[in-house]
């Protein structure tokens, strides 16, 4: 609660943090859930397998990667982060840099009568993970990396299904337009000179606005049972649009697809961004992230070009 | 033996017509002088009434004339066996001094209420061979702006009339009579433009009663002035530390918009919430610890939105005791402080208003006479924020309704006899808020759709007191209404609190000899109430328990609805006894009982005062202090019904010192020791909480009220020295003590005003209070499936924000016309605009954190009118 307050007023009276959707740094945006022979579902049931895989971004090229997991059952508790309840069932490790994103391979057996698996990893951007990883711990060590790099540690929950009732699928982006044009450019690699690749252009400190939108594939939105307003029902999910950029200008972090709006809707200006382009441009890449709150997920990134 | 007693109280004096020209306060006002009698004629008893021990009252309007003589006598509320006529007879021979104007005797017409009173048939015995003991009675007459009246005849006649003195208020408006024979004394005022006031009052052997009385000056009438007068008398004291104070001070105190409720910060032991929420933190004690009550009832809400407002209009208050620690067991079921708010009785003296508008909201108060016995006042009050809000607010946020609050309250007082006195009081406030987030805001996904929040009461009060005879009082309370809360967000959050409130208070006093004093009570609290919540699991309130994150990614499990009840009894003991003449000892039990948790509480208390000195009183007090867990804690399905009583032990002791009159100095040391309090369980797993948690407070207060009658200028200082430490697991080898989340090491407070000629006054208040603790971030863990990043505390409350400092000031200009007064005032809170740190808040990932800022300079203008 007091957090809550702090935040009112973090948002009426103080100064504000880099906003969240600034990518400065690599970040995880994500991961895949897909079971293994149905990759459509999110949700495994006891006996199947399921691949989980990180979705990762950064400012430029994504830099080598060392991780390591564990698979366990989850200890109970109502807050927190979460931890392990006994040893781990599963120990997954890739400790030779690479620029894949972390990926494994979890099963579930055959008897398993929780709902959930609990991942805890640990993830090292541009150096040597920390193996030592103490699963039972609720606070355990942060330190991600041995040394240089920038690390994450990740807890989170592969749900598993004991009682198949509402089967989950993976939302799917259907469409990214600019100002009601598609928008196809994409940036792989480090940002560089942009100017004439033929990609959407801003200015450098202009207030022209740019309208993102982003729809869903049908049948994106899943019925379930869940909560509306504080009360059991069966409702329609919300798709819920996270964007990310490398520079200053997007009008908030999050977007819905929801009863009331069938695209998600952002606006863009160029005019907040920090440090001027040089004449050749610079590039801005954008990234969308899909999900259905339920552990589906989908996601796309765009480009664009800021000239001064 | 029967002995007649004819008591005689001026209700209504006359006075001259005065022209209806406004007036500056510095012009010279005409000066006006009641009738004064200076020949009282004892009413022949009737002989009936009096076999039937029939008592009665007669009040009469009579004519006294330019020459004194006494005509036209009617009676006006007559009592009928013959007492009308017996004291019609008497004041026809009653002689006056006649009223004067500038010296100059002019004719008056007024009433006088007399009073036929049987003699108590038995009188107390006193000891054979003991000296006869005497007290003292002392007093200050004061006018309502606090300048001392100098020269007010003060006539003291016992209630057996054996014994009559006469005083004039010195320097200062003080007064004394020595040597009195213990027992009953009228005390009658009377000073020119201010009439009469008579008061009932008791003196205790080898014991200095101490009075002071406001008096108000005359209001001018078409053609006759009204005299009206408000006494306030401190009772004798029954706890350690009872801080008093009064609403003619408190609404002048800078930095409270005139809100005397909000004035309770600047008192020793109180911390300051952060925001100015309006959270109660007295002696290191949680929020919840604490108590408030009106008018002996507990109050469900002390203040509107984040403290700005309080919720009872401050002009119908009379006054207010703060009691920090070591309470009398009258209060029971809270282990923290507790504030009694007392209102005063609506005006008899004709029809009154005060309108008063300021850019945070409007008020409206009147006051009326509702027949001879019986008065009656409402007040409305609402907020203008609404006004304004939308400015405030980003494009994305829709305003459901914009935050509005407002409260109101009707009184009616009736005294169908000189024994008894009903009250009636109606009273309510709602707040309600509600936004909507189409798209979140900042980093919590979660953070979207509906925002509501409302809160509202609705109660009906009655009281009745009667004095059952000379030696005994019975108090009577009840109180009955509903009170709902609701806070929803989004999809995901929903509390909704609905339950009806009643309480009720019996209490006896009595005292069988000069020297004791008892006191019996039984108090009830029933509450039935249905509640809804969904959300994220509940945990302990206070220190930093849960582990925090985005919504989105918490548990959220399915809809949790209750319908209980509480049915909590509580029984309570005082006796006072003044074992020798200058210690007094004040021992007390109380024993409760919840249903909710099946158990039961005693609470044993001990008091003891000594005045080792004329003016210097040493005290200390030792007692237990119980109360039941929270609703949400103790409930099936939310919380552990096995709870149980959560403890504390209170000790304190100090001194207070009056080296002269005006100038109050105090310091106490106190020390709490709390057990049984209601933690979370590790992980916050079934049945989710326990009686596990310690507790330890201690340190000291000193204060000094500086209020010299005849002053222009009034001041407080208080100074606490405090640590308040909490254990939530002992037997966790690894769990230490850490600092409650209040805990304020030092909290100083200088506050000062004059009041400068031609009705302007000016006013400070300087705050030095140490920041609030908070839990550093250790780092955080990220849940990709939700976006969420889960922050890991570091030790809880280990730092500290900087030392908060700011300036309140309070300018404001009366204006005073025929019949009404006109103030202007402007409030400033926070002058240098000091940008206080109340918090960090931290980016997505909890890797960088800013400074949040307190509230910045608000200056508050505002507009008040008074009939």
């Amino acid at each position: 609660m007091r957090r809550a307050w702090l935040l009112l007023f973090a948002l009426a009276c103080g100064d504000q943090p880099d906003p969240g959707y600034l990518v400065i740094k690599p970040r995880i945006l994500g991961n895949f859930i897909r079971v293994v022979g149905d990759e459509a579902r999110t949700d495994a049931r006891p006996g199947e397998s399921v691949d989980y895989e990180l979705v990762i971004t950064a400012p430029d090229a994504i830099p080598d990667t060392t991780w390591v997991f564990v698979a366990c059952r989850p200890a109970p508790t109502s807050f927190g982060a979460g931890f392990c309840e006994g040893a781990p069932d599963a120990f997954f490790a890739s400790t030779a840099p690479s620029p894949d994103p972390p990926r494994i391979r979890v099963d579930v057996p055959e008897d398993y009568t929780q709902d959930s698996i609990f991942l805890l990893g640990r993830v090292c951007f541009g150096g040597a993970v920390r193996t030592d990883l103490d699963a039972t711990d609720p606070e355990m060590a942060l330190q991600a990396c041995e040394g240089e790099g920038t690390g994450v540690t990740v807890t989170t929950s592969i749900p598993v299904e004991l009682e198949v009732v509402d089967v989950n699928h993976q939302p799917g982006i259907a469409e990214v337009t600019l100002d009601d044009v598609p928008w196809e450019a994409e940036l792989v690699g480090d940002r560089g000179p942009c100017a004439g690749l033929g990609w959407p252009e801003f200015h450098f400190g202009s207030p022209d606005d740019f309208v993102i939108a982003i729809s869903a594939t049908d049948g994106s939105r899943e019925e379930y049972e869940g909560l509306q307003e504080g009360e059991i029902a069966r409702v329609l999910e919300d798709l819920q649009l996270s964007f990310f950029a490398t520079e200053l200008g997007l009008e908030r972090r999050f977007s819905f697809i929801s009863d009331t709006q069938d695209r998600a809707n952002l606006e863009y200006t160029a005019e907040e961004v920090e440090g001027a382009p040089p004449a050749e441009g610079r590039a801005i890449r954008f990234d969308f992230v899909m999900r259905d709150g339920r552990g589906g997920i989908d996601r796309i990134s765009r480009a664009a070009c800021l000239l001064p | 033996m029967r002995r007649l007693l004819a008591a005689v109280c001026l209700l209504f004096a006359p006075a001259v017509v005065e022209e209806a020209a406004a007036q500056d306060p510095s012009e010279e006002a005409p000066v006006l002088s009641p009738p004064r009698l200076i020949r009282f004629v004892e009413a022949e008893y009737p002989t009936e009434a009096a076999a039937a021990g029939r008592e009665a009252s007669v009040v009469l309007e009579l004519t006294v004339a330019a020459d004194g003589a006494v005509s036209d006598v009617r009676v006006v509320e007559g009592a009928g066996d013959g007492f009308d006529e017996a004291a019609q007879a008497a004041v026809e021979r009653f002689g006056f001094e006649p009223a004067t104007r500038n010296g100059e005797a002019v004719p008056a017409r007024f009433r006088y209420r007399y009073v036929f009173e049987l003699a108590d048939p038995e009188p107390e015995p006193e000891p054979v061979d003991a000296p006869p003991p005497t007290g003292n009675l002392e007093g200050t007459v004061l006018a309502t702006d606090d300048t001392p009246i100098v020269g007010a005849e003060v006539i003291l006649t016992s209630a057996d009339q054996t014994l009559a003195r006469r005083a004039l208020t010195e320097e200062g408006g003080t007064f004394r009579f020595e040597g009195l024979p213990p027992g009953s004394y009228e005390v009658r005022l009377r000073a020119a433009e201010y009439g009469d006031v008579v008061q009932t009052e008791e003196v205790r052997s080898d014991e200095v009663t101490g009075l002071t009385y406001r008096m108000a000056p005359l209001q001018s009438d078409e053609d006759e002035n009204t005299y009206s007068a408000v006494a306030v008398i401190d009772p004798p004291p029954r706890e350690v530390t009872r801080r008093t104070l009064s609403r003619e001070t408190l609404t002048r105190i800078p930095g409270t918009r005139g809100d005397a409720l909000r004035a309770i910060e600047i008192l020793p032991g109180v911390a300051r919430p952060p925001f100015g929420s309006g959270q109660l933190v007295i002696r290191g004690s949680a929020p919840g610890d604490s108590q408030v009550f009106l008018d002996g009832v507990p109050l469900p809400q002390l203040y509107h939105f984040g403290g700005l407002t309080s919720v009872i209009n401050s002009r119908m208050l009379e006054r207010i005791d703060f009691f920090p620690g070591n309470y009398s067991p009258r209060y029971g079921r809270k282990m923290g402080g507790i504030i009694e708010v007392g209102t005063r009785d609506p005006r008899t003296d004709g029809v009154h208003g005060v309108a008063e508008l300021s850019v945070i909201d409007v008020s409206l108060l009147a006051e009326f006479p509702m027949g001879e016995r019986a008065s009656g006042a409402f007040s409305l009050r609402r907020s203008l924020i609404d006004v304004v809000f939308d400015n405030f607010v980003p494009d994305s946020v829709g305003v459901t309704a914009a935050p509005v609050y407002y409260d109101y309250q009707g009184w009616i007082t009736w005294r169908p006899t000189d024994r008894d006195r009903v009250r009636v009081l109606a009273y309510g406030a709602s707040d309600r808020f509600a936004i909507n987030l189409e798209d979140s805001l900042a980093d919590d996904p979660g953070v979207r759709g509906n925002l509501d929040l409302t809160s509202r009461f609705n109660f009906l009060q009655l009281g009745w007191d009667r004095q059952v005879s000379r030696r005994t009082e019975l108090d009577v309370d009840f109180q009955s209404g509903p009170i709902d809360l609701e806070f929803g967000l989004g999809d995901l959050i929903k509390f909704d609190l609905r339950l009806w409130q009643t309480y009720g208070r019996l209490e006896v006093r009595h005292r069988p000899t000069s020297r004791v004093r008892l006191i019996a009570g039984a108090d009830i609290f029933v509450s039935p109430f249905d509640l809804t919540y969904t959300g994220p699991a509940i945990t302990q309130g206070e220190g930093d328990v849960g582990g925090g994150g985005t919504l989105n990614s918490m548990d959220i499990g399915a809809p949790l609805v209750v319908n209980s009840t509480a049915f909590r009894p509580g029984f309570y003991v005082e006796s006072d006894m003044r074992l020798l003449e200058p210690w007094q000892v004040v021992l007390g039990a109380r024993l409760d009982y919840a249903s909710e948790i099946d158990q039961f509480a005693f609470d044993p208390r001990l008091v003891s005062l000594v005045e080792v000195y004329p003016g210097l009183k040493v005290k200390m007090g030792v007692g237990m202090f119980s109360q039941p867990p929270e609703f949400q804690e103790s409930v099936e399905t939310l919380g552990n019904t096995d709870l149980e009583w959560i403890h504390s032990a209170h000790f304190g002791g100090g001194l207070d010192w009056t080296p002269t009159e005006g100038i109050q100095l105090g310091v106490e040391g106190f020390y709490k020791r709390l057990w049984n309090r209601v933690v979370s369980t590790q992980g916050g797993v079934p049945p989710r909480f326990e009686n596990e948690g310690i507790g330890r407070i201690y340190g000291m207060e000193v204060s000094a009220r500086i209020d010299p009658t005849g002053r222009r200028f009034f001041g407080y200082l208080s100074y606490t020295l405090s640590r308040s430490e909490r254990l939530d697991h002992p037997d966790d080898s690894d769990d230490q003590w850490r600092l409650f989340d209040f805990d304020q090491t030092h909290i100083f407070t200088l506050t000062g005003v004059y009041r400068l000629p031609r009705g302007w006054e000016i006013g400070g208040t300087l705050r030095l209070v140490s920041g609030n603790p908070y839990t550093p971030i250790a780092g955080s863990t990220t849940d990709p499936t939700y976006e969420a990043y889960i922050p890991v505390n570091g030790r809880v409350n280990s730092r500290r924000n900087p030392l908060f400092n700011r300036l309140d000031i309070r300018i404001s200009k009366d204006w005073i016309f025929d019949g009404w007064k006109l103030a202007l005032f402007l409030d400033i809170q926070n002058v240098y605009n000091r940008q206080n740190q109340e918090g960090l808040i931290f980016n997505y990932d909890y890797t960088q954190s800013v400074t949040i800022t307190g509230l910045p300079i608000i200056p508050a203008l505002g507009f008040r009118g008074e009939l």
